[in-house]
């Protein structure tokens, strides 16, 4: 088995077996871990995107935000059960990448990145003046105060993202993204569809998004656009998946782990500017530092600790 | 140059609030007479940013910079934030009410003279890109960094005078909207979208069309916001700039090139 393999199933079978914590744990913990595996969740929906695709997008938060937002109007104003809003939620924001992906995936590098901002700043300012969806004032959801079963729900929709990345890393679609990811013509001409597998990727990513999103909006049981459609969300699944290194299985879920880790610690000392100070140095640091994040280092061991190749590395990106 | 600043909503900030400083201070300057002040201070401190901080991930992919500068802004940002704390600034000087009429129109003379300096400092920007040797080896630079340094061009030092220019440019800004507009740490981040949207309506890389950019995104809101109401301003400005990159991704007034 391969070094990389064996530390996928290792995290998940420590996911796996948190489900027995929370009935242990006082109710500060069991929100923290929730919040953790929303987070992981939502880097690794970005990171099949982003990650394998090499489409760096700004507006998977729309997808948060319009699963959010589904879910809420069919509870709230359709009284709907959670289930169903929760399947609305999902099919909403998977409708919703495939249209907008459809003429934005054509697009690259900067062109990409600013369209998908735009569309995530579009949304959120669009949602804010719709009466049905509350304006800017926001929704209320039925309150459910069983914070269990968000936790369970949060860790179910994670598992269920890193089995969905693994399968996918095995399957030709898979391959089809990575080939897209290093060179797209090259991709075309082996006879790949590259427009049909980018928009199937943002589908899936943004499908694993607009659950969290629900979830995240039955769990707080209020939603406004600035909440659920807020860019730093954006930002920090890009930041968590490099973290731990785009494109492989289990990286984005190590990148939350270590920021949620960090954010915790500092949010614990003080709750002020200078948190996001030191958030931002650490990202600053990363960016330079840990290009290809973290995971060649877990999985590769002691002798993935090679100074001179980083060097090298750091020198190549160097002017 | 091919790299995306989102710290320049942050630059735009600190010039706004050196302006603030010098007007509020002892030596109680004119807004409009501190503008090289801090286009000097901010140069300098976006040449820095750029010389030891950017440029070690410039061959990166571009998310590398993206991000980069987007943590960046938010360490200015909450510098600021715990300096200056987060109370709403604003400067009034004794002409802020005075305008000038032409017959039914009525144009306040803050923002006319805002008008003239942008459009005089779009212009010496267009000169200096295209006529001085600095402004061609920018050019160089952003087209072949390769071949830039191959015929002699220091493209480490040339990257952080961009960034110093945009820097610079960015400390007008905020200079002349302090007069304007309400001052405070988070400012910046409005004017980043916008600053984008207009850049790619005027086609990125293209100074004068940054101008007519910038005429054509402040129609586009205003029509917005009487057609579709107040709120939906930023929708409307927002699609025109999708529809543009779609069809026109070299800008309005571009060229397409190979």
């Amino acid at each position: 088995m391969q070094p990389g393999r064996r530390f996928s199933y290792a995290v998940l079978a420590l996911l796996a077996l948190s489900a027995l914590l929370p009935t242990h744990l006082n109710g500060n913990w069991v929100h923290v871990l929730t919040l953790f595996f929303m987070m992981s969740s939502l880097a690794q929906a970005w990171n099949l995107i982003g990650g394998f695709a090499g489409y760096p997008s700004f507006g998977n938060v729309t997808f948060f935000g319009t699963g959010a937002y589904a879910c809420a109007y069919a509870m709230n104003a359709l009284h709907w059960p959670f289930v169903s809003g929760l399947l609305l939620a999902i099919a909403v924001a998977a409708l919703f990448a495939a249209v907008a992906g459809w003429p934005i995936l054509r697009l690259r590098g900067h062109y990409f990145a600013i369209a998908t901002l735009s569309i995530a700043i579009g949304t959120q300012a669009f949602v804010a003046e719709l009466p049905p969806l509350g304006k800017g004032s926001g929704m209320t959801l039925p309150i459910n105060s069983n914070f269990h079963f968000f936790y369970w729900l949060m860790l179910g929709i994670l598992i269920a993202s890193i089995v969905l990345t693994a399968a996918i890393a095995q399957t030709r679609f898979g391959y089809a993204l990575v080939a897209i990811r290093e060179n797209e013509e090259a991709a075309t001409v082996l006879g790949i569809n590259a427009a049909t597998t980018k928009v199937l990727a943002w589908m899936l990513s943004a499908a694993i998004t607009g659950a969290a999103g629900a979830t995240y909006a039955y769990w707080t049981s209020f939603i406004d656009p600035p909440t659920v459609f807020d860019l730093n969300f954006n930002v920090l699944m890009i930041i968590m998946t490099l973290l731990g290194g785009a494109g492989s299985i289990v990286g984005p879920t190590i990148g939350s782990f270590i920021l949620s880790a960090i954010g915790e610690y500092l949010g614990a000392l003080s709750v002020s500017p200078w948190h996001s100070v030191v958030l931002g140095a650490i990202i600053v640091v990363i960016v330079i530092v840990l290009p290809r994040g973290l995971m060649p280092y877990l999985t590769g061991g002691i002798r993935a600790f090679n100074l001179n190749a980083l060097r090298m590395q750091l020198r190549a990106s160097r002017i | 140059m091919n790299v995306i600043n989102i710290a320049h909503g942050a630059f735009i900030m600190l010039g706004a609030y050196i302006s603030y400083w010098l007007f509020v201070g002892p030596m109680h300057l004119d807004p409009f007479l501190s503008i090289p002040l801090s286009m000097i201070v901010l140069f300098v401190l976006a040449y820095l940013i750029q010389r030891f901080i950017v440029n070690q991930v410039i061959r990166a992919p571009m998310l590398a910079t993206f991000l980069l500068t987007f943590a960046l802004s938010i360490v200015i940002a909450n510098l600021a934030q715990v300096y200056w704390t987060s109370d709403i600034r604003s400067i009034t000087t004794n002409y802020s009410g005075s305008s000038i009429e032409f017959g039914p129109i009525t144009i306040p003379w803050i923002r006319l003279w805002t008008l003239i300096i942008a459009v005089a400092l779009t212009f010496a920007l267009q000169a200096f890109m295209t006529r001085s040797k600095i402004g061609r080896a920018i050019r160089a630079t952003s087209m072949d960094v390769d071949a830039a340094r191959l015929s002699g061009v220091s493209v480490a030092h040339i990257y952080a005078l961009t960034l110093g220019i945009g820097g610079a440019l960015a400390a007008a800004a905020g200079s002349l909207v302090s007069l304007s507009y309400a001052i405070t740490p988070t400012m910046g981040d409005s004017f980043v979208v916008r600053a984008f949207v207009v850049s790619v309506l005027g086609g990125l890389g293209n100074v004068t069309g940054a101008l007519i950019g910038g005429l054509v995104y402040g129609v586009i809101e205003a029509f917005g916001a009487l057609f579709f109401g107040e709120g939906y301003k930023d929708v409307v400005a927002l699609v025109v700039l999708l529809l543009v990159i779609l069809f026109r991704p070299y800008g309005l007034v571009g060229r397409a090139t190979a």
